[in-house]
């Protein structure tokens, strides 16, 4: 069962002298109920954005240039019993929701998205570790969520709640009396989940979840995480420029490259037959622990701005493998089986399946072979200024 | 990865050690409270042989950052020495001092913060060589500048002289600044983080200019970083840090392939990796780091340690000692107490000890009941306890639950002892590298006997 379904969605920052930034270009991805997706990609490639923009926490300067979200729930006021929307609602055209009772949420207003907002989808954000709010006691942060989204509910049975939600993520339920100032890191990154938990949420985004922390207590947060997608069924979209973090917890992944997702699809398909020039270049370019002797090799060049950035491909000025083609406008995503079993480009339809935008996708075993030797990508002049 | 022994070390440092704040405050003064220092570096012993990477691992906060500090003298140490070149740098002339400012330099973390927008490349590269009086005239400063500008892949050089830090990109700034450190051709660099603020993409190149560097120019590197991937790719040799203790060093290989120290072992269990995927073991550590200002006596990792050291007269499991030392750490920082456990429960006092003998460590290393409570009780009978301890503890958590805390430490105290806690371990060789930590103390031995636990072995359960 789909939750999310993210289909062309755009999202632009205006500028003073009236351009703007196309922070994420036509992106489409879906996220299943119970599974972890993930989206990796380095800085300024748009993954925060994307983030923040399913649930309307952009920054003023940001909007919706096109594209929908589609969110399997909808608002309190337009469902029925079993939380699916009523049959008058899906009827009414001035109201966002389709016939499988799917809301879009990128054309709720932004009094309608606060219904949405941690009842069914919950973020936990960036810095999560300063995300607490200092003067108030722990437990009371949770207890205030609670009673906005849930009102029938009695301030004790909240307070009840929140100790067994601390308790749920390792923390013992007397210090929900405590304030964040006498939590560690560790705990604190913790009371953040139980609190993104406070209301069961359907979908939790984790931007940057472990970044802050020491890698003992980043394993710890991870194996908490995974816990309590199995206990409770939460699909996790996670966000991270760590690939050796995405590649533990995700079940499906895209890759974005300056604004566009580059290749997506099941994580052990990325990682095992990776199928786009980025990707394969991020290989090649971060250690790992395992391996004595190993040759990093970097992408040359940075990455682009995108402000009014024009047609090609985003990564082909990096790209040891563009061609004419690529400076015209940036390729589809294309099917990587069909690529690698008939060797044709073949746009690919299904949005679970292994998909990656390179026009070259025909010449898959070339690309693969060539990107292993680093005179690949040293030989390649780049204009960088 | 052999220790020449006729090579002469760079760099000696012997018995290290960096405390701040010791100043007080008037309140603690008033009280007459003793000052608290925060023991950032304490006692560390090491050497750096003339073209060696050595890296320098470890969480936030275990003093890596201060000791590369002391090194380039941007702290004086409290106690200890270090010798550069034969030399102690803690006591020397002015002049001896200008001369060894051309030999050290050191490369910071964050290329955003570390040069100064308002100056341009070349005043930035060239500044070194004015502060250091090297060369005089400005065409042979500005052909020095060129030169090095372009060995840091910053070429054509003239395109970069006039620019400002803004115009350029992360991966450009933090060529800047190793330009910057390499100018006055030195003979030791210290790197804190270089990489950290730099998009994977362009990390490898950075590194990868690094190593070249290295060879071209002569030069010994330390390189901080809490990245264990990027230890292992970069350096030959490596040490641990914890808490500012220096806990294992030797050659990387080594240390990454076999771990001594358990912090160790912890610490590269915890690296996500790619490659091993679902298989790769968890960190078996309980708990966070402890604050340095009071950091734990003994050796400063035993209150998190999966292999602390039972007294010689314990007949029970390790892992029961080491349970039953979390219930005497919990008890003292009052973590149980009578609300801890439902008073639904037939007998209190026994349900407050299976509360406390849980561990809060992976799942992979918990018992059955634990996993099944969600790490809220273990079952007694899966704890190979000696009666006599199993007596002290009830005896305890009966006194915690008459509210008598001083009571239930007290008889854990007496009851519950480890040399980990008593004694701080110096360093002792083991094979190739030196480990700090009492199961080594016998010259090296394997000293895992005791403790029926070995590091590569499956976890301490069953």
């Amino acid at each position: 069962m789909t939750l999310l379904e993210v289909n062309d969605l755009s999202i632009r920052y205006a500028v003073d002298d009236g351009s703007s930034v196309h922070a994420t270009d036509d992106v489409s991805f879906s996220v299943e109920r119970g599974e972890t997706y993930g989206l990796v990609g380095e800085s300024g490639c748009g993954k925060t954005t994307l983030a923040k923009s399913l649930v309307h926490l952009l920054d003023d300067n940001g909007y919706v240039e096109n594209g929908n979200v589609w969110f399997d729930g909808t608002l309190p006021q337009w469902s029925d019993e079993q939380g699916d929307a009523t049959q008058s609602v899906i009827d009414d055209p001035d109201k966002p929701v389709r016939a499988d009772g799917k809301t879009d949420l990128a054309a709720l207003t932004n009094a309608q998205i606060r219904d949405i907002r941690w009842r069914d989808i919950a973020i936990i954000p960036q810095s999560a570790m300063n995300a607490l709010n200092p003067v108030y006691k722990v437990g009371d942060q949770i207890v205030e969520a609670i009673l906005r989204h849930e009102p029938e509910t009695t301030a004790d049975e909240a307070h009840e709640r929140a100790r067994d939600l601390l308790e749920r993520v390792g923390i013992e339920p007397d210090r929900a009396d405590d304030y964040a100032h006498q939590f560690s890191g560790g705990m604190k990154q913790r009371a953040v989940i139980a609190m993104a938990m406070a209301c069961s949420p359907d979908l939790l985004i984790a931007d940057e979840p472990t970044t802050a922390l020491d890698v003992i207590i980043q394993d710890r947060i991870l194996e908490e995480l995974e816990k309590l997608q199995e206990e409770f069924g939460v699909s996790i979209l996670v966000i991270s420029h760590d690939i050796s973090v995405m590649a533990e917890i995700c079940d499906r992944m895209a890759v974005m490259y300056g604004g566009k997702v580059m290749e997506s699809g099941p994580k052990d398909e990325i990682f095992g037959e990776t199928a786009n020039p980025y990707t394969l270049g991020l290989k090649n370019s971060f250690p790992t622990i395992t391996s004595a002797d190993q040759d990093l090799v970097s992408i040359p060049g940075t990455p682009p701005t995108l402000r009014d950035p024009d047609d090609g491909c985003r990564f082909r000025d990096r790209c040891p493998f563009a061609i004419e083609e690529c400076h015209a406008s940036h390729p589809p995503m294309y099917d990587v089986e069909a690529a690698e079993s008939l060797g044709r480009s073949e746009e690919g339809t299904d949005e679970r399946a292994h998909r990656s935008a390179c026009y070259r996708i025909d010449e898959l075993e070339q690309l693969r072979t060539d990107a292993i030797e680093e005179s690949t990508w040293t030989e390649q002049r780049i204009e960088s200024r | 990865m052999d220790r020449a022994e006729d090579r002469e070390p760079l760099v000696e440092i012997d018995g290290l050690q960096k405390l701040f704040d010791q100043s007080q405050g008037v309140v603690d003064t008033i009280l007459g409270r003793d000052p608290q220092p925060v023991r950032a570096v304490d006692g560390v012993s090491l050497d750096i042989y003339q073209g060696d990477i050595v890296g320098i691992a470890g969480e936030s906060g275990c003093g890596k950052t201060t000791l590369g500090k002391m090194l380039v003298k941007l702290h004086d140490p409290t106690e200890g020495s270090i010798r550069f070149d034969g030399e102690d740098i803690t006591d020397m002339t002015r002049e001896a001092e200008r001369e060894f400012r051309k030999r050290v330099q050191m490369i910071f973390q964050d290329p955003f913060e570390s040069l100064n927008p308002r100056m341009t490349v070349y005043d930035t590269v060239a500044e070194p060589l004015k502060i250091n009086d090297m060369i005089e005239s400005y065409d042979e400063r500005r052909d020095r500048v060129t030169e090095v500008l372009e060995d840091v892949g910053l070429g054509p050089a003239e395109v970069y002289l006039d620019a400002f830090p803004d115009e350029l990109s992360g991966g450009e700034r933090q060529r800047v600044a190793i330009a910057r450190a390499l100018v006055v051709d030195p003979d030791f660099i210290v790197c804190d983080e270089p990489v950290s603020m730099l998009d994977v993409s362009i990390r490898a190149g950075v590194l990868n200019l690094m190593k070249e560097l290295q060879s071209e120019y002569d030069l010994t590197y330390l390189f901080i970083s809490h990245d264990l991937s990027l230890i292992r790719y970069m350096c030959d040799r490596a040490g641990i840090m914890y808490l500012g203790n220096m806990v294992e060093q030797g050659p990387t290989d080594d240390i990454i392939d076999d771990p001594k120290h358990p912090y160790t072992e912890a610490l590269f269990d915890a690296v996500p990796d790619v490659e091993l995927g679902e298989e790769r073991r968890r960190a078996n550590a309980t708990g966070e780091v402890p604050s340095p200002r009071n950091p734990p006596s003994g050796c400063r990792y035993h209150p998190r340690c999966a292999h602390i050291i039972p007294p010689d007269d314990w007949t029970g499991s390790q892992d029961a000692f080491r349970r039953a030392y979390q219930f005497k750490l919990k008890v003292r920082r009052g973590d149980i107490s009578p609300e801890s456990v439902d008073s639904g429960d037939i007998e209190t006092a026994e349900a407050l000890v299976e509360h406390g003998l849980t561990l809060d460590v992976p799942e992979e290393y918990r018992t059955e009941t634990e996993v099944a409570t969600g790490g809220h009780r273990v079952d007694l009978s899966a704890v190979d306890l000696p009666t006599d301890t199993r007596r002290v503890l009830t005896e305890a958590a009966e006194a915690v639950l008459a509210g008598d805390a001083d009571r239930a430490v007290s008889t854990l105290d007496d009851a519950l002892t480890t040399s980990c806690a008593e004694r701080q371990p110096e360093p002792q060789p083991s094979g190739t590298r030196e480990v700090a930590c009492h199961r080594y103390d016998d010259g090296g031995a394997d000293g895992l006997d005791g403790s029926g636990a070995g590091l590569s072995a499956a976890p301490a359960e069953d």
